[in-house]
């Protein structure tokens, strides 16, 4: 095969399965690809080559009728994910060489389907960040524009996705972080519902809200994955027309103040479903503004509870930012985190009676403005801090507070060539939905098939 | 409510910056810069006034939290 990293996951593990190529070939290719380009784009943090080496060989010996649906598929992890006998550094050069006592279940899960895990990924210090800024492993750069950021916290994950270093990659999404990676690099991601994967062996950050997804390029890759990750039966459902499903249209909250090149994207998008037959409705939305400041009081008081030590130890323990927000859940009331989580329960009631009745899925911008710019969103501390989070996960953390699904996939190009996105959202456990929905856009559009232009 | 609120200039807030150092290290034994302080208390401030914005005349003797899971579990396949 003349170019082993720009065919699907899928593909390559269909061929892998058949021997038409070999886990080790594979592996070798995914390794060149990171030696050849990752020194500008710092997506990994390490690999693991010999133990990635010695399970590919494992591997190509394994008689067809014992190959998994993952056969062979070199992936790559935001590096959270524990795996025995190896480092886990959160994202912090703190961590030290510290090695894991056991494997996550989720890896785990992966390995039985025959996929190789060989490298972990860059993300922001201990998850805390939605820019891809890391400063104790550098800034991971966008393979589409280096200036620009990846989204974070699993910035490494976009990146090297988008980069063809890995054909998917797990990581964790407490408010954004794996939907914003994939919306920044022009890749494909899910959010799965809150619970339906395990958080066993996964660096905590909020375990209220803390969701593990998986990245690829495509929905079909995801669901892939997914019938790996969960259960069967997301592939499958992905080849299903989507004629007569209802696509909500917000009349508020995720149509404001959109920046104008968002909005023409997102009718855009909505043409295309119609297109392809579904039908679209306006829909009214709960006001959904509050819902940052409510997740704030949640998942703050959490994250800070898990690095009180590190907050004790004073300013240069933690990096400005990380300390900054861990402050605020310091300041958070035990009396106003209950109510935020009782009004977590009445929230998700609204939509589930409301918007989510009236149609089978929400079709959203994934931010309300183009990618920006590292240096505009670089602010450490303050007011100024908090502007530029509110901006960049203002459509992705409602639902994390709400614990919907959302998957996010590429819906074209901003004028300076950098990846715009949708998401949509759907009700508990509508992965196999929103999968499908990705599926025939990304087949009717293409756009999860652009490159960057250094691949080119 | 946005993600801005925040006491404005001019008000006395009730919690001094001084005031909001000593609970963090009294409570939670974090000593905090005078920068801190004031993002520290200011934070306290404003975010108590974002969920009390959002629970003002909501119901909330009889909502448990245990309900959003329940909730979680009832769609999908």
């Amino acid at each position: 095969m003349s170019d082993l990293l720009e065919i699907t996951l899928c593909e390559a593990a269909d061929a892998a399965r058949a021997g038409q190529v070999g886990a080790v070939e594979l592996l070798e290719a995914a390794l060149a690809a990171v030696a050849r380009h990752d020194g500008g784009i710092n997506a990994v943090i390490a690999t693991e080559p010999e133990r990635a080496m010695a399970e590919a060989r494992a591997l190509d010996a394994l008689p067809a009728d014992r190959r998994g649906m993952l056969h062979g598929v070199p992936l790559a992890h935001k590096d959270m994910f524990h795996r025995a006998g190896e480092i886990s550094t959160y994202g912090s050069a703190t961590r030290g060489a510290r090695r894991m006592q056991a494997t996550a279940p989720l890896l785990t899960r992966l390995d039985g389907a025959g996929a190789v895990s060989f490298a972990r990924l860059n993300m922001a210090v201990f998850a805390m960040g939605p820019t891809g800024h890391n400063p104790d492993f550098g800034r991971c750069r966008n393979p589409f524009a280096p200036a620009r950021i990846t989204g974070g916290s699993s910035s490494g994950l976009g990146a090297a996705v988008a980069a063809r270093f890995a054909y998917g990659a797990l990581g964790s999404d407490t408010g954004g972080s794996v939907r914003l990676p994939a919306a920044c690099c022009g890749v494909v991601g899910l959010k799965p519902t809150q619970g339906l994967l395990s958080l066993e062996g996964v660096m905590g950050l909020s375990e209220s809200l803390d969701c593990p997804g998986p990245i690829a390029r495509s929905s079909r890759d995801l669901a892939r994955m997914m019938d790996v990750l969960d259960r069967p039966g997301h592939e499958a459902a992905v080849a299903q027309d989507i004629r007569g499903l209802r696509l909500g249209l917000p009349s508020s909250y995720y149509c404001d103040d959109l920046h104008p090149e968002v909005r023409d994207n997102l009718d855009r998008a909505a043409e295309v479903f119609r297109a392809l037959g579904a039908t679209l409705v306006p829909v009214a939305v709960p006001d959904h503004s509050a819902y940052a400041d409510l997740a704030d009081a949640i998942w703050k008081p959490e994250a800070a509870a898990l690095h009180l030590p590190a907050l004790q130890m004073g300013p240069g323990a933690l990096p400005e930012q990380a300390r900054a927000r861990l402050m605020q859940g310091l300041a958070t009331s035990a009396v106003d985190y209950v109510r935020a989580r009782r009004l977590r329960s009445l929230a998700l009631q609204d939509m589930l009676s409301g918007p989510l009745a009236a149609c089978d899925a929400l079709l959203v911008p994934a931010m309300p403005r183009p990618v920006p710019l590292a240096a505009e969103v670089e602010a450490g501390s303050g007011d100024a801090m908090r502007h530029n989070l509110a901006a960049i996960t203002a459509f992705t953390r409602p639902l994390n507070f709400l614990g919907l699904p959302g998957l996010v996939t590429p819906s074209g190009l901003d004028r300076d060539g950098v990846p715009l996105a949708i998401q949509l959202i759907a009700a508990p456990r509508q992965e196999r939905l929103l999968l499908q929905l990705g599926h025939r856009f990304e087949c009717e559009t293409g756009f999860n098939r652009l490159r960057p232009d250094f691949l080119a | 409510m946005s993600g801005t609120d925040r006491p404005e200039g001019g008000a006395t807030p009730p919690l001094t910056p001084a005031m909001g150092a000593a609970y963090a290290l009294a409570v939670h034994g974090v000593v905090l810069s005078g920068t801190e302080a004031g993002w520290f208390t200011a934070e306290m401030l404003r975010g108590a006034g974002a969920v009390a914005c959002a629970a003002d005349g909501v119901a909330l003797a009889d909502v448990r939290m245990a309900s959003f899971d329940v909730l979680l579990q009832g769609e999908g396949a």
